[in-house]
């Protein structure tokens, strides 16, 4: 039998829709805390939200298994990163409510050493309160943009606005990103 | 803090993971095992085509059959007409049939 862990994210999915759990546990595990990370950027740290985000994202996974081709093109990842990032903008549109970060989100971290762990938590802590003081929008679109690596028209698409207005959101939105992180280090720094 | 290092954080931040919790993951494997489980199967008996090639022609002669032979009784049930058959009607009837057609003999 093929060890779980080897199995590409298509195959896991065709082994979940035929009623396989396990094989749909491997998923959720692989696939499910980068995009719960990535959808709470987007949220501006409202855990909540976003846990109901993910679940509809793989709600919608699992609804499209019977059609999804093994051996296509396409990454489930990035479909399922797409959809979450529509959903959270969606969600945005419907209500502006924002709470704050939950406790208890910190990432769990692979860097080796107390002191490295420490120190890249802290500045992805400082960058997330640096990312929530940016205004909804600036945020969705400096994260899908730098964080993410979406291109300016997908994200046009996504955030139903022109190029342009993408590229504006995503310039002022990095600079003031960098102003208050600049202004993070040097209260640390007094 | 200059832009490379933003930017570097940026690129950090993209392998980023949220430890999901038990609750939200019995919910995601929840909704795995109800998607694929609640879906009627897809598979078809071999002998479900003898249902549509029999029943189409049949009801299609069953129709028929009871426009033409029980046209009063159609006519019943039809709007704006008293259920009886018009004299150009019974004619056209007895055309088709070649026989002399009787109002009420549709039997």
């Amino acid at each position: 039998m093929t060890d779980d862990a080897d199995q590409t994210d298509a195959a896991l999915l065709a082994r979940a829709r035929a009623g396989d759990g396990p094989a749909a546990a491997v998923l959720v595990d692989r696939l499910g805390p980068r995009l719960l990370a990535f959808v709470q950027r987007m949220t501006g740290g409202d855990r909540a939200l976003a846990e109901d985000i993910v679940q509809e994202a793989f709600l919608r996974l699992w609804g499209r298994a019977r059609e999804w081709e093994v051996d296509g093109a396409a990454q489930v990842s990035t479909w399922l990163g797409r959809v979450a990032a529509n959903l959270a903008i969606d969600a945005h549109r419907r209500n502006r409510r924002t709470t704050a970060l939950s406790d208890g989100w910190d990432a769990e971290d692979t860097t080796p050493g107390v002191e490295a762990r420490m120190i890249r938590a802290e500045r992805l802590s400082a960058l997330d309160a640096a990312l929530r003081a940016l205004s909804e929008r600036q945020r969705q679109a400096v994260v899908l943009r730098h964080i993410e690596g979406y291109s300016n028209p997908d994200i046009a698409a996504m955030m139903d606005c022109g190029v342009e207005a993408v590229e504006s959101l995503t310039a002022r939105g990095k600079r003031r990103l960098a102003a208050l992180m600049r202004g993070a280090e040097g209260e640390r720094h007094e | 803090m200059n832009d490379d290092d933003l930017d570097r954080l940026l690129r950090a931040a993209r392998d980023d993971e949220a430890p999901l919790g038990d609750g939200l993951r019995a919910r995601l494997l929840d909704d795995a095992t109800r998607a694929t489980t609640a879906r009627p199967s897809a598979r078809r008996s071999p002998w479900s085509w003898i249902g549509g090639a029999l029943g189409v022609p049949t009801a299609a002669v069953l129709g028929l059959w009871l426009g033409l032979a029980q046209a009063d009784v159609v006519l019943s049930y039809v709007p704006l007409t008293d259920g009886t058959l018009a004299a150009t009607e019974t004619e056209l009837l007895d055309g088709v049939f070649g026989t002399v057609w009787m109002e009420g003999d549709t039997g």
